[in-house]
């Protein structure tokens, strides 16, 4: 079957259920409160510092995605070495663990009494239960997303150009900045996009490494799961305002996307 | 930790068993070891009967109850008009085993003491404010004492056992738990007792939902929790009596 021939209608009936069941809860969320509602809700004190800090903490974990994944990203495109297989592999591990466990293990290695966490109590920092712990369970869980795309946006750079680059006199941080970056930008766009939307929806590493604590730790995700218990319509409100953000990065991804697309054509 | 994985484990576990062959038990992990032991019980007395305990957080025991025919039996700590309490828990304060920078009660209100407690908006939460309302008024440890302890919470959990596991494992230097909790945990945490006077015991209810599949094994459950062999269980899993 060539490209733009009709797909036959049997493939239809799947693909239609599997949409409707993939829309209907999100329907459900967005339609349950009235507009009205939904704004009052959102300015409780509760939805607003959730939101504050979500932004905060996503914006320096999404930072500090880029800025140490970059360097892993390049390497794992330009560069052959040993081992090259087993860090690919635990670069995206965090993808397949489920979150609730890498809580588990951050705080095993970075809990107060943990391998690396009881050093950090002896010089007097201790990491659970803070705002730089909810940053950390994020990097964990997000990095993989900027990594893979980057490695990807990278490996795309045809070599030549780069080359000529350094043909005409320009160092290899000039060329990897001038030339490099923007040849792959949209696609390390995308991928900051994609880390930032897996940041934001974060919740079972956060909860079991930074805890509860509104203004401090309780991201909106959180902020969801306390607010079920007492007051429902909150938590829908909140919930309604996390699924806008995933959805604008989403958005904001698939259009970067759309630019190598058609760059590349 | 090992409380914590635990915890997950016991959430995670699949349940492989056809819902119409057993009694399907809903309880809070803070329950969960004294009804499997009545389960035990029951399945003894009944020979071909199976019943499955299930230790479900407090949040997610109550989304699921309101699902029909989702459980035959629920146990927790939310007690509601009406609901018969079956058992009741002192509060505790737990403290880590190993070096506790917390050694009295009213160290809970000393600057930089990380506290854990749980979150207002699940019962244990709320018998905890109580408690510690209740502790203030009493003028006995210092001025201003909720206030104080308040300031030094570090994390709202949405279930007393995950209080406990933050303090077994040492992340924090004290918790408010059910009693019953901290005689659980054995060894990783200390007990601080309330003084009895100023206690304030939580209540736990069980119930039969109105869409059970299996409503006369159901009911002989929970009678036979609230028997003298189900009190002696509960009693010796550190409850008291209703």
């Amino acid at each position: 079957m060539g490209p733009g021939s009709r797909p036959p209608a049997v493939l239809w009936a799947p693909a239609g259920l599997l949409l409707a069941f993939l829309l209907a809860p999100l329907l459900a969320l967005v339609l349950v409160l009235e507009p009205a509602q939904l704004l009052a809700h959102l300015r409780s004190d509760v939805a607003l510092r959730a939101l504050l800090l979500t932004l905060r903490t996503t914006l320096v974990s999404t930072a500090a995605c880029v800025v140490l994944g970059l360097p892993l990203a390049w390497l794992l495109a330009r560069r052959e070495f040993r081992g090259k297989a087993v860090v690919d592999t635990l670069v995206d591990l965090p993808i397949t663990i489920p979150p609730v466990v890498a809580g588990v293990g951050l705080l095993l290695a970075f809990g107060r009494r943990g391998l690396l966490g009881r050093h950090l109590e002896v010089a007097g920092l201790s990491i659970p239960f803070t705002t730089a712990a909810v940053v950390m369970a994020q990097v964990f869980i997000a990095s993989p997303f900027f990594v893979r795309a980057a490695r990807a946006g990278l490996a795309a750079v045809n070599p030549r150009l780069e080359m000529a680059s350094r043909t005409l006199g320009a160092g290899p941080w000039r060329t990897f900045l001038t030339v490099t970056v923007p040849l792959a930008g949209p696609q390390l766009l995308a991928g900051t996009l994609l880390a930032w939307a897996r940041a934001l929806s974060e919740f079972g590493a956060t909860m079991m490494f930074a805890g509860n604590f509104p203004g401090r730790t309780q991201t909106l995700t959180l902020a969801v799961m306390t607010a079920m218990e007492s007051d429902l319509d909150t938590a829908v409100a909140v919930s309604v305002l996390s699924l806008a953000l995933g959805a604008g990065a989403l958005v904001g991804a698939r259009l970067l996307a759309h630019r190598v697309g058609v760059g590349h054509a | 930790v090992r409380n914590l994985a635990a915890c997950l484990l016991a959430v995670l576990l699949p349940t492989t068993l056809r819902a119409d062959e057993v009694l399907r038990v809903l309880a809070i992990p803070s329950l969960h070891e004294p009804l499997a032991e009545v389960a035990q019980v029951l399945e003894r007395t009944r020979p071909g009967h199976r019943v499955r305990v299930e230790a479900v957080p407090g949040p997610e025991l109550r989304a699921r109850s309101e699902r029909p025919h989702a459980a035959d039996v629920v146990a927790s700590d939310l007690v509601q008009d009406g609901l018969p309490v079956f058992a009741r828990s002192a509060m505790a304060v737990v403290v880590p085993a190993r070096r506790p920078i917390v050694t009295e009660l009213a160290h809970l209100g000393r600057p930089n003491t990380r506290v854990a407690m749980a979150a207002t908006a699940v019962p244990a939460g709320r018998t905890t404010a109580r408690l510690l309302q209740r502790m203030d008024e009493s003028g006995r440890f210092g001025a201003q004492f909720k206030l104080r302890v308040l300031v030094n919470v570090v994390s709202e959990e949405m279930e007393a056992r995950a209080v406990l596991a933050r303090v077994a494992d040492g992340d924090a230097d004290a918790g408010l738990v059910y009693a019953a909790d901290a005689a659980w945990a054995g060894r990783d945490v200390q007990v601080l007792a309330i003084p009895p006077e100023l206690d304030v015991p939580a209540g736990f209810a069980i119930v039969v939902p109105p869409t059970a599949t299996r409503p006369g094994l159901a009911h002989d459950f929970v009678e036979l929790v609230q028997g003298p062999e189900g009190q002696a269980i509960l009693q010796r899993h550190g409850f008291g009596r209703p």
